[in-house]
């Protein structure tokens, strides 16, 4: 599948550090839609009055990932000079964390980067990722890229663990991760948790520095999160904790991770579980009353494609909530192992196995989960009825309020989009 | 001695480096250090002799075939003679990949894997010192090497390649000292010691060792060990024992490092070879930051120390302008040859091809399925990657397309691949498909419209030479492919055409399929949808591969244009009854129509800017409707200056942004009507854009200044603006 790589991840998770700036050493053809995917993922400018224009030197006209402007002659006679401009300019822009992040070309050509940032006295806010994962997983990049990050700006020091917990696996990449943020911040603060950060999601440099003194990590996505959550056990001995359902989609995953939550960090589940009631008798109160339309909605087909640490709470969900049953069910590469088991073993205790075996892109099912690129052309060509947009490459569709599929607020955005896709859709086509 | 002293051992291929850096470690072993040995050499024979003639894999093997996830540092370090560890990188075939970016990745994947954890009193980098580009040159960075050793002999070549790797160091270290000195390798050549000290003196350097040339060496590697090991009471040991003290003298005090003092070309002949050269040379290039030379393989290159030029800033890549053309052709797969994040992009702009009013679902979503991707990464940025795009190719084929067009990305371009030779293997094992290379390279061809020309001009390969003319059959060049209302624009054309009794025989590129470019000859006549220097570049390009007929006007804007093309055209084919009744009808919608609008607009003072020149049939519909047009301002970029169609209206030309902001404040316009451009809603002006591909037919004018005549009526500027000034 065509889609954001190791290399286009770790750019993101750079630009997902409020104030930090990717200066992609690179030419204007990565930077121009990189620089939009960024900027469309986390905007930070209020408005892009401070574009400048085409001809701003290395930001050209986007307000995010300035760029070094490498053209063939850099191929040849090195990046030094190019690089040796764009520096003085993004660093007086800026100051914040600056991560230089190579393009695939400028990674072919080993000039030495470090060299150049000393020079203009840089060094101790720079990062430098001179191989990003090129074609690799996205979360392998994410991962690769915030752990360097982290480990540059967090000190080494004794730490003062207090009440606080850091929210690790979670990127820019991930669909609504803003509404995410919000949402799992206000559960986790019903049980008297501050979040101290999330890095790579939205998190500032200063917040990621005082990460260490948290007395907690929650690991929500495996895949973009495990080696950052055993880099802070190793340096900063902050223990760690995967919930045990996965990430916290849907209502049964977030209650699970409410109480897993208050038992390891000792903590009063009360008010949040009381919370997660609420979403769930306010979606058992409009389900019922749409019985008629929403009857039709048991029984019906899904394909999903995820990480297994979103596919096993999110498959496990949908059968046992709504009772939909899974066709298709693709896992991402660089899956976490102990989800994508559970999910086996999941499927095959409802007796649906084989739908690990089919690609959502050719299996006709009535709901398609998975990105919303994919989501768009299967509804156009007629492949399913109804679908969610769950991940990058998202649909161009635009949103004003912060959503969120996760937490108990989640479920029931999640559950208004499908269920009014799948019933209008249905109508439509019938 | 200091803790892990990192010491990179340069010299040119086949001078006996890998012998010396061999025996080197041997001797620093028996002085009981630990000592790493790395052969940055792609023949990875540096460390054969520590490990009893053994052939050890290397890591770029090591790469290839393990996963990440299995990787461990033991599988490709070794233990050799004494305490010595051994690590080979290896390199692609000959031929293919790059080689030094295969030594990058060696030295990324040692510190993955934990090298560093490891302690060591000495690292021993035994470097290719004949092409010193970034690759090769990743051992003098600081981080690691702390000194550098040149080995030489006395001939020219070899001393040719030491002054070249002193360039790399100068290059690197500006005046800090980090050379130990030269060591030099004896072959037995008359005069060679005074060569090699005439050159020690020339940068500089001192002459750390002599080793002689010895059958001792030959000796000792039939046995597949170092002389140190094998002959340690021999004069060559003793040799290297000294070698192997000195050195960690040097290490042990900084004071007796040496600043790089290469020579440059001229002083080099003139010195050693005794040379008269026309011009003076000074005896030592001096390094500093602000003129320090880039070493290349065959010489020395002055670093471009002028400021940007920023005309010549290539804006985009040619790769994104190939795939959005390519990805048009609807029997046609695109193949990106490279990483995924370039396919990723090229899918982004395939989508932006697509995007059509009114949208048709299915239509958006095509191209996107037409696009497929070698998904280059480090692996084979090093080895390259022809057969996984032979691979890669074939099925996309298989899968139903007649055609494939391959299109290079930076990391492809780079390496400098055989990609015509793969594509002629596709085409010459599958009858009937085609394999066309588009070799944009990334960015190395040039910017995004750089691209839409080649892939242009590759994808007229398949126009069939052979093909006969049709009488009544029209062409249709350079429609603008990324523009939202290009296929609306086509149907308004069609319409027209229809109404002549004239049939498309091709659309060039826009919706063809590779059966319609191969059949492009056929049309009798090629319409020009602009006259911009784009569609001009396409259409000289057609000329050279077809027999082509160019209509002199391109796709009419407005009334006025409309009714002249129409009529040119009836006249090119006979239809003249036809395009007068066609003329007529719309002449009396667009009376009917200016009519209606006409209270709402007369009088209303506007201003025209615009990049085109190719307005005058907007300020016609504005005069025609009232309006009192107070300016028509022509913006130039660069030494581009427009030509100007029509001289009709006053244009002012060289408009640029401030003369619009005085404009505005002194004329005080009612409406300005602009080409987009950043901050223009700052001007606090109603303003109407000119759209980047305007609508084509006599209603064109008509449906500008219906919108005109709606922006009269809001206010000029819109709430949500107040809202972003309350956070600014």
């Amino acid at each position: 599948m065509i889609g954001p790589d190791g290399f286009t991840a770790a750019i993101l998770a750079a630009e997902g550090i409020t104030d930090a700036t990717v200066l992609l050493n690179g030419p204007l053809g990565c930077k121009y839609f990189l620089g939009r995917l960024a900027d469309r993922e986390h905007p930070r400018d209020v408005f892009p009055g401070g574009y400048g224009n085409h001809y701003d030197l290395c930001y050209f006209g986007q307000p995010r990932v300035p760029c070094t402007f490498l053209d063939e002659s850099d191929y040849i006679d090195g990046f030094r000079e190019k690089l040796e401009v764009a520096l003085p300019i993004v660093a007086g822009r800026t100051s914040g964390p600056l991560i230089i992040v190579n393009s695939p070309g400028a990674a072919m050509i080993g000039d030495d980067i470090g060299r150049s940032v000393r020079r203009f006295g840089l060094a101790d806010r720079t990062v430098v990722i001179e191989s990003p994962a090129f074609s690799a997983p996205a979360s392998q990049g994410f991962e690769e890229t915030i752990v360097r990050i982290v480990g540059s700006l967090v000190p080494k020091r004794a730490s003062d663990h207090d009440r606080s917990v850091n929210l690790l696996g979670l990127s820019t990449m991930h669909k609504h991760w803003q509404g995410t943020v919000l949402e799992l911040k206000r559960i986790l603060g019903l049980m008297g948790l501050e979040v101290r950060s999330v890095p790579g999601a939205g998190s500032s440099a200063a917040e990621i520095r005082s990460s260490a003194d948290a007395s907690l990590n929650i690991v929500l996505c495996p895949e973009y999160g495990m080696r950052l959550a055993r880099y802070y056990e190793r340096e900063h001995g902050i223990p760690f904790l995967v919930p045990s359902k996965g990430a916290p989609i849907g209502f049964d995953p977030t209650e699970s991770l409410i109480q897993e939550v208050a038992s390891t960090a000792k903590v009063d589940a009360t008010s949040a579980l009381h919370d997660l009631r609420a979403s769930r008798y306010r979606a058992a109160q409009v389900l019922a009353r749409c019985a008629s339309r929403t009857n039709s909605i048991k029984g019906t087909t899904f394909a999903l494609r995820a990480d297994s640490s979103v596919a096993f709470p999110l498959a496990e969900w949908l059968y046992s909530y709504m009772g939909m049953w899974p066709e298709a069910v693709e896992l991402l590469p660089r899956s976490d192992p102990a989800f994508s088991s559970k999910l086996r073993s999941f499927l095959r205790t409802i007796g649906a196995v084989d739908a690990l075996s089919r690609p959502v892109d050719t299996t006709p099912v009535d709901v398609v989960l998975a990105e919303g690129r994919t989501v768009d052309w299967l509804k156009a060509c007629g492949q399913c009825i109804a679908g969610v947009d769950i991940a990058m490459p998202e649909s161009e569709r635009i949103h004003f309020v912060p959503r969120t599929h996760w937490g108990p607020t989640g479920a029931l955005h999640f559950l208004e989009e499908m269920v009014n896709d799948l019933v209008l859709e249905g109508r439509d086509s019938a | 001695m200091t803790y892990n002293v990192k010491i990179a051992i340069y010299g040119k291929g086949g001078i006996g480096k890998s012998t010396i850096s061999a025996n080197l470690s041997a001797a620093l072993s028996n002085n009981g250090r630990r000592v790493l040995q790395i052969g940055c050499d792609p023949k990875h024979d540096s460390t054969r002799m520590l490990l009893g003639g053994a052939s050890v894999p290397t890591v770029l093997d090591y790469l290839r075939e393990v996963p990440p996830e299995s990787r461990k540092l033991d599988d490709i370090l070794h233990h050799g003679y004494g305490r010595t560890m051994c690590v080979e990188a290896g390199g692609p075939q000959p031929g293919v990949g790059c080689a030094g970016r295969g030594i990058l990745s060696t030295f990324e994947t040692l510190t993955e894997l934990g090298i560093d954890d490891i302690e060591l009193d000495v690292t021993i980098y035994d470097v290719l010192g004949d092409v010193v580009c970034g690759g090769f040159a990743v051992p003098l960075r600081k981080e690691y090497a702390d000194m550098v050793l040149i080995v030489t002999s006395g001939e020219y070549m070899s001393l040719y390649a030491a002054n070249n790797i002193l360039r790399g160091v100068a290059s690197y270290d500006g005046a800090s000292k980090r050379l130990g000195g030269i060591i030099f390798n004896g072959r037995g050549l008359v005069d060679e010691e005074r060569m090699v000290r005439t050159f020690a003196d020339a940068v500089c350097l001192p002459i750390l060792t002599s080793i002689p040339r010895s059958a001792a060496f030959a000796q000792a590697e039939a046995q597949g060990r170092t002389v140190v090991e094998a002959y340690p009471s021999s004069n060559e040991a003793r040799s290297f024992k000294e070698l192997a003290d000195k050195v960690e003298d040097i290490a042990s005090d900084e004071g007796r490092l040496y600043q790089a003092k290469p020579m440059d070309d001229e002083t080099m002949e003139r010195v050693l070879l005794g040379r008269r050269v026309e011009a003076a040379a000074a005896p030592h290039t001096t390094s500093t930051a602000a003129s320090e030379p880039a070493v290349t393989g065959t010489g020395t290159t002055r670093r471009r120390t002028g400021r940007i030029d920023t005309d010549k800033i290539v804006h985009g890549c040619a790769f994104a302008g190939a795939v959005a053309i390519t990805s048009q052709v609807k029997d046609a797969v695109t193949v990106v040859h490279g990483p995924l994040s370039c396919a990723n992009l090229a899918l982004y702009y395939a989508s932006c091809n697509s995007v059509r009013d009114p949208p048709d679902r299915l239509e958006m979503g095509r191209p996107l399925q037409r696009v497929v991707s070698t998904a280059m990464d480090d692996r084979s940025m090093v080895f390259g990657a022809s057969s996984r795009l032979e691979e890669v190719t074939r099925d996309a084929l298989m899968q139903g397309y007649d055609t494939a067009f391959i299109i290079t990305a930076c990391p492809s371009g780079i390496m400098g691949e055989d990609i015509s030779g793969v594509a002629e293997r596709i085409e010459m094992s599958m009858p009937g498909k085609r394999a066309i290379v588009v070799p944009a390279g990334g960015v190395i061809t040039g910017n995004f419209s750089q691209g839409i020309a080649l892939a242009l001009s590759s994808a007229a390969s398949l126009i069939d030479r052979s093909v006969s003319k049709e009488a009544g059959t029209v062409n249709i060049v350079g429609e603008r492919g990324m523009a939202a209302n290009r296929d609306r624009n086509h149907a308004i054309v069609k319409g027209m055409l229809d109404a002549l009794g004239i049939r498309v025989n091709c659309r060039y590129i826009s919706g063809a399929s590779s059966r319609d470019i191969a059949g492009f000859q056929r049309g009798e006549v090629c319409l020009l949808a602009n006259h911009d220097p784009a569609a001009r570049e396409i259409m000289d390009l057609l000329s050279t591969r077809a027999r082509v007929e160019e209509f002199p006007l391109p796709f009419p804007r407005g009334f006025k244009e409309t009714s002249a093309w129409l009529a040119a055209l009836g006249e090119r084919f006979g239809k003249e009854r036809e395009a007068a009744s066609l003329i007529s009808m719309y002449e009396r919608r667009y009376v009917e129509e200016l009519d209606a609008l006409s209270p709402m607009l007369k009088g209303k003072r506007v201003i025209l800017a615009s990049s085109d020149p190719e307005i005058g049939w907007i300020a016609d519909s504005a005069e025609e409707l009232g309006m009192e047009v107070s300016k028509v301002g022509i913006v130039s970029f660069g030494n581009d200056v427009p030509s100007i169609p029509s001289p009709r209206h006053n244009y002012h030309m060289g408009y640029t942004r401030r003369s619009l902001e005085e404009d505005v404040r002194t004329l005080c316009p009612d409406l300005l009507i602009v080409q987009a451009f950043p901050g223009v809603e700052h001007l606090r002006t109603r303003f109407a854009l000119i759209p980047y591909n305007p609508d084509v037919g006599a209603g064109a004018g008509i449906s500008m200044a219906k919108e005109w005549s709606v922006l009269m009526r809001v206010p000029a500027v819109e709430g949500w603006r107040m809202g972003l000034e309350a956070f600014s």
